[in-house]
């Protein structure tokens, strides 16, 4: 079985190294490339085409967000995973709406990254309650697009309703009768829209301008 | 039927007298001259048999064209009309037979009509109208020598003439009234009216007996002249005490005194002579021959006894040879009806001339009033432009004032802008910071520590740098409630208490107890501080904290209600905090209470079965 080719986009060394030795020693990932700042990113990673890229967000020059924003296009088959310290943080949001499939929190202790790479790389995403408030109302915003492509389903809504009130993906599982795995399905399914969305809002903005 | 019964009643009746008078069966003049001369007076008249052959006296006048019984006729019915009350009719019925005796020269008939009129017009105080009738009564009487007639005409002309001199002297008055008069409209009218009734109440037929109101003196009018009466016995020749009309002071100065010219006049009693009066003299008429150029007897007023005594009387006496040369009747006349004449004209000149000031009085007026409305107008529109400019300055002040307060408001709306810029930039600064260098270094010192534990082999040395580590975490999740606070974008009730069941559902889980958590369907749309959200979050943690490492529980239940003010439950079914007396418990419950103190709330804590935690916050 291939391996998932990995890159790391991270400034500090002692995180860079440290994720780069764990993936090396597992057998379902290997590190293709790591980078320290943006600008050497942007250049290389569209050549390389990795399966995933796991992101700083707050990098010396050019932002993580930044750079997902140029080169996510590029990279049609790429998965970008957001590396943040806070969880909460409106960045995560933002790099969110401008592609990135999910985020990893720093403070996720070692063991549990590769399970959580694996998760996100199989089509489950982490969601908080405040990150899950932003997107209801990311597409509340979003008026300019057509109806089908802005709105979701009625079960993706009801998820992300119970995510914005604090519940958990346990309770949620619960309270709508499905499983655990299918909340996070539907999770990935609300941030592919809010790509999509993101988009249709990005081409008609382009097209105004001409 | 009924009429004609009537009409053959009086046929019959008619022919009765007519035979009674004479066998013929012809109606002459004659006949007609008895019959007037009979039947016409208005006792008669008011015999409705009579009054039915006097139409049909009419008729056959009318038949027979024979026009001095008709004017006749018209005369009687006049006077008919008048014991009735029928002033107009009387008018109408007197016009018709002047209007008959003009066209048939008729100037006895003519006469006695005109004399009708003009006494009608002289009772009911129409001064000029009497005039101008008796003036044609007289230019018809004049040559007809009835003399009778003449006399008592020729008073009643003396009368008529002092009259219309007492006229023209009010019209005078009131002429310059008009003309130099400031009154105003309401005056002027009054004038106007007084002009209208000013011959009134001065009619008083002959014999009247008359007293000024408020005076002892007692007069009787004879031939439109007044005299003393001197005594209660010469009164009685005339009334009695009640026949004495008290009429208005001032009233007699309008009637003159006797004697007056063309007068015959005898006392009652005492003096026995006829006298004539001329000039303010009194002629004795020396015969009964004589005293029938004057008017004879009839014409002879008696005067109160004694009353002749103070008059002047002239040594001359009036005989047959002297009565033309004494008192010419015609040439009286003459002079007489010329002064009338001229009086009438006078008259006619005041009046037009009084009609003319006031109609100028009233334009005047008129105009005055125009001009006073104008004025008022005028003063109406300059109070209501100084109203307005009032008004509006008073708005530019208010809209100066309010432009003003408003640029105040929105300079401290900028100001406070600026603040809140200002607060919001340092936060988001503060914000970066933690989440650059803070967070980066802490991140980094994690990862040093896990990279160095790695290495070791002492499990001592390793789990102290597995401690290194958990701080860092817990250092992490701190600024994450530090920065979650801080930011603007989560300060409502409702982000709080979302955050509240995220972090309790999540910290329960990781810790292995079973987390019930009650929100109410409705949340309050009001703003929680950023105080208020820090500190009602970590009294939660707290109480968790101290749940999960003291009561050895099992199951939490939280709820959440507003009643309006925020409520928190927080209960477990752990072992009570009475059995453990932790000093590190009681450092945590002296936090809890500084921090709701903080907000301003309200805490208790029950030893239920396990513990009850509930505490309040304002909104």
């Amino acid at each position: 079985m291939e391996k998932i080719k990995v890159s790391i986009v991270e400034d500090i060394d002692e995180v860079r190294e440290s994720i780069g030795k764990l993936l090396q020693g597992s057998d379902k990932f290997t590190l293709t490339s790591s980078f320290t700042n943006a600008e050497q990113a942007e250049k290389s990673l569209p050549n390389q085409q990795p399966d995933i890229v796991i992101m700083d967000i707050s990098l010396p020059g050019r932002s993580g967000i930044e750079c997902l924003q140029k080169i996510k296009e590029r990279c049609g088959g790429t998965q970008f995973i957001m590396y943040t310290i806070f969880e909460d943080d409106e960045k995560v949001f933002e790099a969110l709406e401008a592609g990135a499939s999910g985020y990893l929190l720093k403070k996720t202790p070692k063991e549990k990254i590769l399970e959580s790479l694996n998760e996100l790389h199989e089509g489950g995403s982490p969601m908080s309650t405040q990150i899950a408030r932003k997107v209801i109302e990311a597409f509340q915003r979003r008026k300019m697009i057509s109806e089908e492509e802005r709105s979701l389903t009625k079960k993706e809504k009801e998820v992300l309703d119970l995510l914005a009130k604090g519940f958990l993906y346990k309770e949620i599982a619960d309270k709508l009768s499905i499983t655990i795995n299918t909340v996070k399905q539907h999770i990935h399914t609300i941030y592919e829209k809010l790509h999509v969305t993101n988009k249709a809002e990005a081409i008609n903005k382009i097209y105004v301008k001409k | 039927m009924r009429k004609r019964s009537a009409h053959l009643i009086a046929y019959s009746f008619f022919c009765l007298i007519t035979t009674a008078q004479t066998d013929r069966t012809s109606f002459d003049s004659t006949w007609f001259e008895n019959y007037f001369s009979r039947q016409t007076t208005i006792r008669e008249l008011n015999d409705p048999a009579s009054y039915d052959s006097l139409e049909l006296v009419k008729t056959i006048a009318e038949k027979q064209n024979y026009y001095p019984a008709i004017c006749k006729y018209h005369i009687a019915k006049a006077s008919w009309h008048l014991s009735k009350k029928m002033t107009d009719s009387a008018i109408t019925s007197f016009q018709i037979a002047i209007d008959i005796a003009e066209k048939q020269k008729l100037e006895r008939e003519g006469s006695n009509a005109y004399l009708g009129l003009a006494n009608l017009y002289q009772f009911n105080g129409n001064t000029i109208d009497a005039a101008k009738n008796y003036l044609h009564a007289a230019s018809l009487l004049k040559d007809l020598g009835r003399k009778r007639l003449l006399i008592g005409l020729y008073r009643n002309l003396l009368t008529i003439f002092t009259r219309l001199k007492q006229k023209n002297g009010s019209l005078n008055n009131m002429l310059s009234a008009v003309v130099t008069s400031k009154s105003n409209e309401s005056d002027l009218i009054k004038i106007i009216n007084t002009k209208n009734s000013e011959d009134e109440g001065l009619n008083f037929p002959d014999q009247s007996l008359v007293k000024e109101v408020g005076a002892d003196i007692i007069y009787v009018i004879l031939g439109g002249a007044k005299f003393k009466v001197q005594n209660f016995e010469t009164m009685a020749s005339y009334g009695a005490s009640r026949d004495v009309q008290r009429i208005p002071a001032g009233t007699l100065n309008a009637i003159p005194d006797m004697p007056r010219n063309g007068s015959l006049l005898m006392e009652l009693h005492g003096d026995p002579k006829v006298y004539f009066v001329k000039d303010g003299l009194l002629y004795h008429v020396y015969s009964p021959e004589v005293l029938e150029n004057y008017g004879s007897w009839d014409a002879v007023f008696f005067t109160p006894t004694g009353s002749l005594k103070n008059f002047s009387k002239a040594t001359q006496q009036v005989t047959a040879e002297n009565v033309n040369t004494t008192f010419n009747i015609k040439q009286e006349f003459d002079n007489l009806t010329d002064s009338i004449r001229l009086e009438l004209e006078k008259n006619t000149l005041l009046s037009n001339e009084l009609s003319k000031k006031m109609a100028e009085r009233n334009i005047a007026l008129q105009n005055r009033k125009v001009l006073l409305l104008a004025s008022i107008a005028g003063a109406l529109v300059l109070l209501l432009i100084a109203f307005f400019l009032y008004r509006n300055l008073r708005q530019r002040k208010k809209i100066y004032r309010q432009q003003m307060s408003s640029l105040e408001k929105e300079k401290q709306l900028q100001q406070y802008h600026a603040v809140t810029n200002a607060k919001e930039e340092e936060r988001n600064r503060i914000s970066q910071d933690l989440h650059d260098d803070l967070g980066a270094g802490i991140t980094r010192i994690k990862f040093l520590s896990e990279n160095i534990s790695e290495q070791l082999q002492n499990d001592a040395e390793k789990t102290e740098l597995v401690k290194l580590k958990d701080s860092a975490n817990e250092l992490v999740e701190k600024m994450s409630e530090i920065i979650w606070a801080m930011n603007e974008k989560n300060n409502s009730w409702e982000d709080l208490v979302f955050y509240l069941r995220s972090y309790a559902v999540e910290y329960c889980n990781e810790n292995k107890l079973n987390c019930k958590f009650q929100v109410p369907d409705q949340l309050p749309q009001a703003l929680a501080s950023g105080e208020t959200r820090r500190n009602v979050f970590l009294i939660l943690k707290e109480c968790l904290h101290n749940i999960v490492k003291h009561a050895n529980a099992k199951n939490v239940f939280i709820k959440i209600h507003f009643s309006p003010a925020f409520e928190m439950t927080i209960q477990d079914d752990g072992t009570g905090f009475k059995m453990n007396g932790h000093s590190q418990k009681g450092n945590g419950l002296i936090n809890i209470q500084k921090r709701i103190k903080n907000i301003g709330g309200d805490i208790s804590i029950i030893d239920h079965t396990g513990t009850l935690v509930s505490f309040t916050a304002p909104l």
